[in-house]
């Protein structure tokens, strides 16, 4: 099962859940330090590496594995156009911290509903 | 439509709201400076937030950069996928306020010391209505995220 | 490929179908009436097989659908999140139809294959 549909949906969305995750520690680090002097804003870069999984999936019609495995979520300070950070606006932080909880959820949801797909076709149709 | 850009479009308003607090209480503070002779005075600012016109495909683009999304909105880059105000914050020219204080070693010729032009009560009053607006946008996001929830609800259950 | 398995499954089941309605032909001309699909077993037999491919085709489209929904979420695409939720379940209910008549059909067989003939 490496290189089926099904194991690259569930790489995917494993990768993402990761990256939520990830971002919800960043969102939170930079609430408490929202009044720091000095304090750098921290950000995770993920979506912005799959640039080349998009553009694979919107000729193919479906995600390509290797596409995937290049990419990490890591976390990356935010810096402005010029270079220097910028400071941390807690309205913006809280509205990002409830997309990622949506986002989180989601991905939970569609990632157990895939897997009870799956037992139901390894279980033969019964529990 | 996008949830992400519902959080983005809630957090621009929320944004927008609380820098209008700030320019109140910004011209609070400078209620009752005074203008120096020939020289430069503090002009009240005010925040215009001027509409979008909501236009463009809803591209998901950058997803993960939400606060490019946010500023995007903020300074309208481009009037594109959001539909949200645009924020500027412009000095207003208002006559100053001239009171007669003869005495004041500020005073011109005639014995007129200009402050300010701050009305204070309108300050007040659009400092309240900024927090009722930010309050309206919380509330908008938070039902964003409620309906969101419950669409991944579909399925679960009898 | 588990979710693949069913479909292995059904379509060796409809060919032993079909070859057990072929053999079975000269045998069941005498209870014609309790068989009426008999008449025209020759024509049945490959719409039958055909009803049964075209089915699992649908199915299995629909569940490649979702999972590259679920794909597009994974990766930010998602424009739609109730749409995508909507064609989830849609799929999977139809994975469980599938594998209910598949119990069905293979009930049915070994029913029949248990008559003495």
């Amino acid at each position: 099962m490496t290189d089926g549909i099904e194991a690259v949906t569930r790489s995917a969305l494993a990768l993402a859940l990761d990256a939520a995750s990830m971002r919800q520690q960043a969102i939170a680090t930079n609430i408490a330090n929202a009044n720091a002097v000095g304090y750098v804003p921290q950000r995770v870069s993920f979506e912005a590496q799959l640039g080349d999984a998009r553009r694979s999936m919107a000729q193919s019609g479906r995600l390509d594995a290797f596409a995937l495995s290049q990419v990490s979520p890591r976390i990356e300070p935010v810096v402005d156009g010029a270079g220097a950070p910028v400071s941390v606006q807690l309205d913006v932080e809280a509205a990002e911290m409830a997309r990622n909880a949506v986002h989180y959820q989601a991905l939970v949801k569609g990632l157990s509903r895939h897997f009870s797909i799956l037992s139901m076709a390894a279980g033969d149709g019964r529990k | 439509m996008d949830y992400t850009q519902s959080f983005a479009i809630s957090a621009i308003g929320m944004n927008i709201e609380r820098t209008r607090v700030d320019v109140a209480a910004l011209n609070l503070a400078n209620a009752n400076t005074v203008q120096g002779v020939g020289g430069t005075s503090y002009q009240p600012l005010r925040v215009l937030a001027e509409a979008q016109m909501p236009g463009g495909s809803l591209a998901s683009g950058d997803a993960g950069a939400f606060g490019a999304l946010v500023s995007q909105g903020l300074e309208g880059a481009e009037a594109g996928p959001l539909a949200a105000p645009m924020m500027h914050i412009v000095p207003t020219n208002v006559a100053p306020r001239l009171v007669y204080e003869p005495g004041h070693p500020m005073a011109n010729e005639r014995g007129f010391v200009a402050y300010t032009g701050v009305d204070t009560a309108t300050e007040m009053v659009s400092m309240m209505s900024a927090t009722r607006a930010y309050e309206a946008n919380v509330s908008a996001m938070n039902t964003t995220r409620a309906l969101a929830l419950r669409a991944l609800d579909i399925g679960s259950g009898a | 490929m588990t979710a693949f398995i069913p479909v292995e499954a059904l379509s060796s089941l409809s060919q032993q179908a079909q070859a057990m309605l072929a053999a079975n032909q000269p045998a069941m001309v005498q209870s014609e009436p309790s068989m009426p699909s008999v008449a025209g077993s020759a024509s049945a037999t490959s719409s039958f097989g055909q009803l049964v491919s075209n089915g699992l085709t649908q199915v299995n489209n629909q569940l490649i659908g979702s999972q590259v929904d679920l794909q597009k979420l994974a990766v930010g695409d998602a424009q739609n999140l109730h749409q995508i939720m909507i064609n989830l379940e849609e799929s999977r209910l139809s994975f469980q139809l599938m594998m209910q008549v598949r119990s069905r059909l293979l009930e049915a067989y070994q029913d029949i294959m248990k008559m003495p003939i």
